[in-house]
Order: C-alpha cells, then sequence, then structure tokens
C-alpha cells in the first residue's frame, strides 16, 4: 500500500478509537482530526526519507485521507455501539435538542424536525439502528472531520518542513 | 449534530475551501477581506433581528459560505506565514 494510505490509514483509525472514549467525542472533530492528520503527514515523512519536503498539496491530501478514515471508523464504532446498547447521545439529549429547535422559531419546519428526530429516537431504542442517523451521523462526521483534518494536514506539514529546513 | 443555515454554509464553505486548496495554490487574504467577507452574514442577522425580512435559508447559507470560504483561506495562508521555510510549490 501507499505511504500515504498506510499513514493515513493507521492515525484515522487510531483516532477513530479514541473516539468511543466517554465524553472526547465532543472533542473529536477539533481536536483528534487535526491531530491525527498531522501524525499522518509526520508518519509519511517517517516511512519517505527520501522527501525533503513535502508538497503542501501532498499535505492537505494526506490530512484530508487521515479524515475520511477517521470519520468512516468513528461513525461505525458509533452505529455498533449504539445498536448494542439502543441508546446514544441524541436519546439522552432529545429534550434539550427540541428545546432548541423550539427556540428558533421556524414554525411548521420545526414541527417536522422534532418529529423526524422522535422517529430516530424511537427507532433507536427498539431496534437500536436507524437508518437516517446512521447517514447523518457518518455525513456530519465526514464533513467535520475533513474541514479539520485538512488543516492539521497544513500544520503537520508546515511544523516537518521547517524542522528539516533544507531547501527542496 | 444538528446546525442552521448559516452554520451549515460556513462548514460547506470550508470544506470547499480546503478542498480547492490542495488543487490551487492558496491566495492571500488579508483581515480585511475577511472583515469584508463577513459583512453580508452581519447584515442578515441584523436584518433578521430587526424584522426587517423574515429569515431566509438561502440567503443565511450563501453569507454563511461566503464567510466559510475566507475564513478557511484566511486561517491557511496565516498557517502557512508561520513557518517561513514552507514554501513548497504545489
Amino acid at each position: 500500500m501507499n505511504n500515504k494510505y498506510l499513514a493515513a490509514l493507521v492515525c484515522g483509525f487510531g483516532g477513530a478509537v479514541l473516539t468511543t472514549i466517554p465524553g472526547f467525542q465532543s472533542i473529536a472533530c477539533c481536536l483528534m482530526a487535526p491531530i491525527a492528520s498531522a501524525i499522518a503527514v509526520f508518519l509519511f515523512k517517517k516511512a519517505s526519507p527520501d522527501t525533503l519536503k513535502i508538497k503542501t498539496g501532498t499535505g492537505l491530501y494526506i490530512g484530508l485521507i487521515t479524515a475520511v478514515f477517521a470519520a468512516l471508523f468513528a461513525s461505525g464504532f458509533e452505529i455498533i455501539i449504539t445498536f448494542i446498547t439502543k441508546n446514544s447521545d441524541l436519546v439522552v439529549s432529545l429534550p434539550q435538542v427540541e428545546q432548541v429547535v423550539k427556540d428558533m422559531n421556524l414554525g411548521s419546519t420545526a414541527d417536522e424536525s422534532i418529529e423526524v428526530l422522535r422517529q430516530m429516537v424511537n427507532e433507536i431504542q427498539s431496534t437500536g439502528f436507524s437508518v437516517l442517523y446512521t447517514f447523518l451521523i457518518t455525513l456530519t462526521n465526514l464533513i467535520t472531520y475533513s474541514i479539520f483534518g485538512l488543516l492539521g494536514g497544513l500544520i503537520g506539514t508546515a511544523i516537518i518542513n521547517k524542522r528539516s529546513g533544507q531547501p527542496e | 449534530m444538528l446546525v442552521c443555515s448559516r452554520c451549515a454554509g460556513i462548514y460547506i464553505g470550508s470544506l470547499a475551501a480546503g478542498l480547492s486548496a490542495m488543487i490551487f495554490t492558496i491566495p492571500e487574504i488579508k483581515i480585511k477581506v475577511l472583515l469584508v467577507s463577513s459583512i453580508p452574514l452581519a447584515a442578515d442577522v441584523l436584518f433578521n433581528v430587526s424584522g426587517l425580512y423574515d429569515y431566509s435559508r438561502l440567503i443565511a447559507f450563501s453569507t454563511g459560505m461566503l464567510l466559510g470560504i475566507t475564513l478557511y483561506l484566511f486561517l491557511m495562508n496565516e498557517i502557512e506565514n508561520l513557518f517561513p521555510n514552507n514554501n513548497v510549490n504545489k
């Protein structure tokens, strides 16, 4: 396997495992994704000793694929845990979410949103699985992790290139 | 994760800017550009709160997206400038 993908897979999986720790999920996208991406760039550099400097585009790409792997694995873990426990953060926070949606004064849209949320929670509590919940979790993880993963890749590349110091 | 149209715009704009930065050179975004790009979003919020017009998801999304793009590019530009030895071509 290409060094880029191997580094991204290792760091993405490691980061995703960390998201299963209770309480860690809330800082997963803004802290875990960039750190995992930066480490992936570092691993890529270690695995490619001939590369004196990493191109910005390459660093961003490694950051992105690390984030995508992390998002897919984290979503998978979340779905499995939800299936086993028949419980999730959404079930716990539904009353607060309902209140927030009501406070937004969205009219009939708010009622429809709350109805969809209740349906998801009912499915999770009864079968442990909801197609819509799975789709939403995966999509939001992919978007947020990718945003921060790209930044992590850029930061990692910048730090490593500064440390190596030599011109290309 | 539940976010409003404006926040969704910021997220999608940031992602689009990040993805395009992989292909194109990151342009230099000055703080003035960032401030100017935040004016439409601020105006939309102000007009909504004051009741000048009703909340429009399309306007909220597009103003959020504009800010998301410039904010993300500004951030990337600042990170690159933070490390002067990092001037490597795409």
